[in-house]
């Protein structure tokens, strides 16, 4: 049964869908990290948030579409709002300093959390164009996981696009490659960083509310994505949005049939996996990075 | 006991043969070979890119060569890391300053003394009770002249005093070898002077290897040039003959 | 400039607050006790992170997942095995190192935030394993867990008051082993590699071999408090290796002071006489520990004792 075509067709595309959300997650994630050699240990409380805000506005107004719009624009407002106080605050010290205070945010985001929706875990259902089934291999199978496969894929184009092709993107592209010339060079490296950011805090919202109908909506939700998202930005190589795909893409097939197939070892094969990216290859499977 | 510089011989103590480095495209160091016999005071120069750091980096075990040998003593190095090659003889010294700047003076020659030794001897001695490891710091201390400054934090000294003490870390490692990465970079005329007097007290048992930028600390402390330019040799001979030299003068020499 | 005491002071302080608990310890009511033993096993947990973290510079998100398995190890010897504690113990510490050995020889080939992140990763695999495997209980954890047997010299240990006691001479006996390896050279070179590990590589040291070491030793004596911790809840659970617990015993090494270690001492006293506090209030009270360590970071990140210290350094200067 492990072996059938269509089991096999389901996982695929299970683990494709996984790789949707974990790219929305890591793009933001790598292209600051890239940016700035700073990593925002509460990626994973703004995708908890996402899911939470966006369960308040599906509640409150009884429409899908309008938490999808909206819950993410709140969750980028939220992280602007930190950036320009707490972590600028911490600009000054040392890279460790502030992802310690990203550490501690993300205790302040759980008990947040319980503290305006309780302790219980949610779901909310999914949009009504996309509540049905399509058929696969002559199976069933939720339409709404193509519609995330489907997202993560036109952001990952929109992203593409937007960084090749546009000014900011070219900013970006600098930043990147080498920081300190690029302000040398007079780039307005600091605004590109925010918007980028503010940008990157949106998607992780938006992988929250595209994950709630599919996963639980529960405090902690925020740590097991974490993990694996740090694992696809270090696979990706920092900066990298191609890398952070290919990584999304391992990740999320990695962990979907290892959970199938070997679920003791799964979470054991993935970390190594990381591990052995970060002494091997460590500007990861596809470095923009010139060193 | 003087060594022919000329010729590679017994007295060799470091013979580097064809080094090549590349950065992907850019080839930094191409086919380098030179020689250092005991006793050596052996400058490098070259106009900045030129790879000198490079092939510090090379020999000190930092970065692989892509090809070529490093032989110390006799021995094939080239696969030798940082620290077998430091316990081999090696040692180098750092362009910027590269130094404990928590602690004071006295404890950072004290850490150089120390860093060799393994973790099970040196968690059976208290620190306060290594008696002779501080009376060797001291003298070494008073070698760069900073003796006076033994209490003082490190991140606090004046940039002459910190060059100074990089030499002094490096000698507290009672190196063979000695590679001196540019040591009175930035430094004023009166603090120049005294680095100088300080590399000429070494012994002459030492042999030392030096990058250099001022020409004035070539001629005064070195009895050999070795000039670089784009990751090759370009000219090698004493300083004299390195100012003579037309090759030189077009190149890098214009102001002597 | 005459040189400031540094280490005096500490020892001084260390003195001062395990006088203090031996006070309280005379007056304590049942609660106190209990509170007595939990101060006292948290703070070897926090201490044996700032060997890890505060001398040797190797910041770990992971450190439960030693204290978790010296804890499972007790619990799995003693209660499903029937070993006697005695021998539970020191197995379960063994054990550790083992495991804290393995993880290190590829872990300490990274450094700052890449450290980090794999200590992350490691947290999550021990703790996952803990929750999936049945033997040890899963989510539901495992009960029945004995305390030493002292009753060859006459002290049972099932009484609080003698646990608290034994727990704090525990306290005790870690700082002084501690204080000793920081005032050795050992100490001194691993305080050179927190300043500058490239430039130690660059004196020949092993900068590896020190890291390994430090990282080993810190995990058995986080496996130690985890026991203590196993016998003394007489449970253990997989949360004691959650990401949230390594996240708390980090916060109490920065809040009490890191790389000074008297003030994880302090800082595990003010955690847990605070969530004892704050609980009584509000359900939330990670939220404001989550407050106060942001408010430490941003303040400078030297914490109580930190902050105490250069008190006292910056009279010491003005007097002389």
């Amino acid at each position: 049964m492990l072996f059938e075509p269509t089991f096999l067709a389901n996982q695929f595309l299970n683990g494709l869908q996984l790789a949707s959300l974990l790219f929305l997650l890591s793009v933001g994630l790598t292209v600051v990290y890239g940016l700035m050699n700073f990593i925002n240990l509460a990626h994973g409380t703004l995708y908890m948030l996402g899911a939470y805000i966006g369960l308040s506005i599906v509640r409150m107004t009884g429409s899908f579409w309008i938490a999808f719009l909206v819950a993410p624009i709140v969750v980028a407002g939220l992280g602007a709002i930190a950036q320009a106080t707490v972590l600028r605050w911490a600009g000054n010290t040392d890279p460790m300093k502030q992802v310690l205070i990203t550490f501690g945010l993300v205790f302040i985001g759980l008990d947040a959390v319980r503290y305006f929706w309780g302790d219980y875990s949610y779901s909310i259902p999914s949009p009504m164009i996309f509540a049905g089934t399509v058929s696969v291999w002559g199976e069933p199978y939720p339409s709404y996981r193509l519609f995330v496969v489907g997202l993560g894929l036109l952001v990952f184009l929109v992203l593409y696009f937007g960084l090749e092709r546009t000014r900011l993107g070219a900013v970006v592209r600098a930043g990147v490659d080498d920081q300190e010339m690029a302000v040398a060079l007079g780039l307005d490296i600091k605004t590109a960083y925010f918007l980028v950011f503010c940008v990157g805090c949106g998607l992780a919202g938006l992988a929250g509310v595209v994950a709630a109908p599919v996963l639980s909506v529960y405090p902690g939700m925020d740590m097991s994505v974490l993990i694996l998202t740090l694992i696809v930005v270090v696979m990706g190589g920092p900066g990298s949005l191609r890398g952070a795909a290919l990584g999304a893409l391992l990740i999320g097939m990695l962990q979907t049939f290892g959970q199938v197939f070997v679920p003791a070892l799964a979470s054991i094969v993935v970390y190594m996996l990381m591990v052995g990216v970060l002494l091997l290859r460590p500007h990861g499977l596809l470095p923009i990075r010139a060193k | 006991m003087a060594c022919s510089k000329k010729l590679v011989g017994d007295c060799t103590m470091l013979n580097v043969n064809n080094l090549s480095k590349s950065f992907g495209a850019l080839q930094v160091t191409q086919g380098v070979s030179f020689h250092l016999n005991k006793g050596a005071r052996h400058a490098l120069v070259g106009p900045n890119g030129a790879g000198k750091t490079t092939l510090f980096n090379i020999l000190s075990g930092e970065l692989a060569p892509d090809s070529g040998r490093i032989i110390f003593e006799g021995t094939d190095i080239t696969s030798y890391n940082r620290w077998r090659r430091v316990r081999a003889g090696i040692s180098r010294s750092f362009q910027g300053s590269n130094l404990f700047l928590e602690s004071s003076v006295l404890e950072n020659i004290i850490l150089a003394l120390l860093a060799c030794r393994s973790p099970a001897t040196n968690v059976l001695k208290k620190l306060n009770s290594e008696k002779a490891l501080k009376e060797k710091a001291v003298v070494i201390a008073t070698k760069v002249g900073l003796k006076d400054q033994l209490a003082e934090k490190v991140g606090d000294l004046a940039y002459g005093s910190q060059r100074q003490l990089e030499v002094a870390l490096v000698l507290a490692l009672s190196p063979k070898v000695m590679l001196l990465d540019e040591p009175t970079a930035g430094m004023s005329l009166v603090e120049k002077k005294e680095m100088l007097s300080i590399i000429e007290s070494l012994s002459t048992n030492l042999s030392i290897l030096i990058i250099e930028h001022d020409m004035d600390v070539v001629f005064h402390v070195s009895n050999w040039v070795t000039v670089l330019d784009d990751g090759k040799i370009l000219f090698e001979g004493t300083p004299e003959d390195a100012r003579k030299s037309d090759e030189v003068r077009s190149r890098y020499l214009s102001e002597v | 400039m005459q040189n400031f005491p540094e280490q005096q002071l500490r020892d001084a302080v260390a003195i001062i607050v395990i006088c203090i608990g031996l006070l309280v310890w005379f007056n304590a009511g049942f609660f106190g006790h209990e509170l007595l033993a939990q101060i006292a096993i948290l703070a070897i947990f926090a201490m044996s992170l700032d060997l890890l973290a505060g001398y040797s510079g190797q910041v770990s998100l992971g450190h439960a997942a030693f204290f978790g398995t010296g804890a499972y190890g007790t619990a799995a010897l003693t209660a499903i095995w029937g070993w006697p504690l005695s021998v539970a113990m020191p197995i379960s510490i063994i054990i550790t190192a083992g495991l804290a050995f393995c993880v290190a020889i590829f872990a300490v080939r990274l450094s700052g935030i890449f450290f980090l992140m794999v200590t992350l990763a490691i947290g999550e695999v021990f703790h996952s394993f803990f929750f999936r495997v049945r033997v040890f209980g899963g989510d539901d954890g495992l009960g029945g867990i004995p305390r030493l047997d002292l009753g060859a010299i006459g002290i049972d240990l099932l009484s609080p008051i003698s646990f608290s006691m034994f727990t704090l001479i525990t306290v005790a006996l870690v700082y002084w082993g501690l204080s000793y390896i920081s005032r050795s050279s050992f100490g001194a070179v691993i305080s050179g590699i927190r300043q500058n590990e490239s430039r130690m590589a660059a004196l020949g040291c092993k900068v590896r071999s020190y890291k390994v070491w430090t990282f080993t030793v810190a995990a058995c004596l986080a496996a130690l408090a985890g026991s203590l911790s196993a016998q003394h809840d007489g449970f253990v659970s997989p949360d004691l290796l959650s990401w949230t617990a390594s996240g708390e015993v980090l916060i109490v090494v920065i809040v009490g002071g890191m790389s000074s270690l008297v003030g994880p001492i302090i800082g595990a006293v003010v955690v847990v006489l605070l969530a004892h506090y704050v609980s009584g209030l509000t359900n939330y009270w990670m939220f404001f520990m989550g407050l106060f360590f942001v408010a430490v970071v941003l303040a400078g990140g030297q914490g109580i004792y930190g902050l105490f210290e250069k008190t006292c350094r910056r009279l010491h200067n003005v007097k002389r």
